[in-house]
This record gives C-alpha cells, sequence and structure tokens, in this order.
C-alpha cells in the first residue's frame, strides 16, 4: 500500500507503526529532494506471507496448460496453506489498523482540544501530580524518619519520575 | 495551499470518478475500504493505491508474441479464501478454479520450447490502485 505524506517526519511516523504492526519491508522513497515538488512517499509492505509457486506451463496456439505434476492432494494442500495466508493477511491488517486508529485518536484528541478542554485537562493533571506528591511525601516521610536530610532530595526525584510517567 | 496539499485533493478527487483504473477490480476492495479512509482522514496523509490481500493465478506474457499473447494475464483472482469443500473436490475441479475454462493436457515435458510460466501467488495487501 502506498502512502503520500506531507513530509519526512509524517512518513517516518507511519513507518514506525508499520514496522511495528508486521510490515517490515516498509520504507520511504522521496522524489525531487528538496524542491518544492518534493514528494515523500511511504510503502507499507511485508514479504513474510507471500507465496510464489510454478503450476504449469502455457504452449501452443490454443493455449494448452501442461502442469508441472499436479496431483489432487498436491492442489489441495497448496490451497489450504494460501486460505492460511489469506488469515495471516488478515490479522496483520487488523493489527495495523488497531494502531492507526490508535495513533489517530491521539493526534486528534489533543489537535482538536478548545482552550477550555485544554485548561480542564491541565487542571486535572495538576490535580493528579498533587495528590501523586502528598502520596509519595507521605511515603518517604515514613520510611525516611531518621534521615531528614535526604527527604527533600527523594521527594523531589521521585516526583520528576512520576511527572513523567504522567 | 501547500503542495501536499494540492496532491491530496486531486488524489482523493480521483478515487470518487467513476473510470477504473489498471488493476482487474478497478476499485478498491471492500475490505480495505475501512483502512484508506483512515489514512485519508489524516491532514498528513492520503493513500494512492492499496489491495487488501489477494490470491491470483498469472499466466506470464510471452516476449515473442504478438497482442494480447505479449502481455500476461489473470486466469483467477480471488480476495477471499478458497472454498473448504475443495478439499474433497475432483482433480479437474481443482483445474477448473485455478486455470479457468483453459484445456488441460498432459504433465510438461522439460524438452518442450515456447511456453508461458503459469504461477499461483498470494500477494499480501499490495499496492494496485494507481492515480
Amino acid at each position: 500500500m502506498h502512502v503520500v505524506c506531507r513530509d519526512i517526519s509524517a512518513a517516518s511516523g507511519l513507518l514506525h507503526l508499520a514496522t511495528s504492526a508486521g510490515y517490515r519491508e516498509s520504507g520511504i522513497s522521496i522524489s525531487a529532494v528538496a524542491t518544492p515538488q518534493e514528494k515523500v512517499l511511504a510503502a507499507i509492505r511485508t514479504t513474510a506471507i507471500r507465496v510464489d509457486v510454478p503450476l504449469a506451463s502455457c504452449v501452443g496456439e490454443n493455449q494448452t496448460i501442461r502442469p508441472f505434476g499436479l496431483t489432487r492432494e498436491y492442489l489441495v494442500n497448496l490451497l489450504k496453506i494460501i486460505n492460511d495466508k489469506f488469515e495471516e493477511n488478515e490479522q496483520r491488517k487488523k493489527k495495523l489498523l488497531a494502531s492507526l486508529k490508535e495513533a489517530h485518536a491521539q493526534h486528534t484528541s489533543t489537535a482538536s482540544e478548545t482552550k477550555d478542554q485544554r485548561k480542564a485537562r491541565k487542571r486535572e493533571e495538576g490535580l493528579r501530580l498533587q495528590a501523586a506528591k502528598s502520596e509519595i511525601h507521605r511515603i518517604t516521610t515514613q520510611h525516611t524518619m531518621h534521615n531528614e536530610g535526604e527527604q527533600d532530595d527523594i521527594l523531589d526525584d521521585m516526583s520528576l519520575d512520576h511527572f513523567v510517567t504522567l | 495551499m501547500a503542495v501536499f496539499d494540492q496532491r491530496k485533493r486531486r488524489i482523493l478527487e480521483g478515487l470518487q470518478s467513476v473510470e477504473p483504473d489498471l488493476s482487474p477490480k478497478g476499485r478498491p476492495d471492500d475490505e480495505i475500504l475501512e483502512l484508506l479512509e483512515l489514512i485519508n482522514s489524516h491532514k498528513d496523509y492520503v493513500s494512492t493505491s492499496s489491495c487488501s490481500g489477494r490470491a491470483v493465478v498469472f499466466l506470464d506474457g510471452d516476449r515473442n508474441g504478438q497482442g494480447e499473447e505479449a502481455q500476461g494475464c489473470w486466469l483467477m483472482t480471488r480476495h477471499t479464501p478458497f472454498d473448504d469443500e475443495l478439499a474433497t473436490s475432483p482433480l479437474e475441479q481443482l483445474h477448473a478454479t485455478l486455470f479457468g475454462s483453459l484445456k488441460v493436457g498432459l504433465d510438461w515435458e522439460s524438452n518442450e520450447r515456447h511456453s508461458r510460466m503459469i504461477a499461483l501467488k498470494f500477494e499480501p495487501l499490495v499496492y494496485l490502485y494507481h492515480v
């Protein structure tokens, strides 16, 4: 599948999603580099579930098929294998769709936020941080009663960690 | 308007046009539409080609041939799994599924010249839809 992207950074985001979803042979190609016409293309692909099996030759004016010794059992097994590939292809597509949806939801939730929504979100984050801080404070004061000099350092380090994971 | 936005608009207009493209089906598969819509709804992306995955039997083109023979052709294309009933079908029916109406003769002998290869392929999420 080919996707034209706004710029290299947009393409690289999509490439990351695709390779994580199992489309490992995906890539980016750029034409007309560094001109106003620059075109960034992401190709999403996998070769892992490909099948390419010679079956027969076609000969003569009247197009007769000359099989490469195909027995019924062999063909039945071959079709079963193809059906397995269909199934695996579905799984990978679902995975790709799910990670695209997730990325898309994250993108739109922050992009379409109004001023008030942002204010509310920041306030919520602030309250959670404060609650976490006082919880950490409670724990650290319990554990460092005999070593009060270090308490503030520990509190700072821990609340910073906590902030990062929020 | 940025170059990308102009491109995107042109591509999306092409998708809605009634003229079929070069792929055997001529339209994006229904199964892949959700994926395309999701990508196209993002401001930084637009999809130009896609296929949800397919099994095909392809007859190679003949380099020395003329007209239709010079080009390869699909003897079978399908976007869904084979029916389970084929597991108990006679050989003739399997041949018909794979080769369509072409006549099946004796097994190939390696000393025969002038032939075109026929292969069964599975192609996952390939691109077909050109704009």
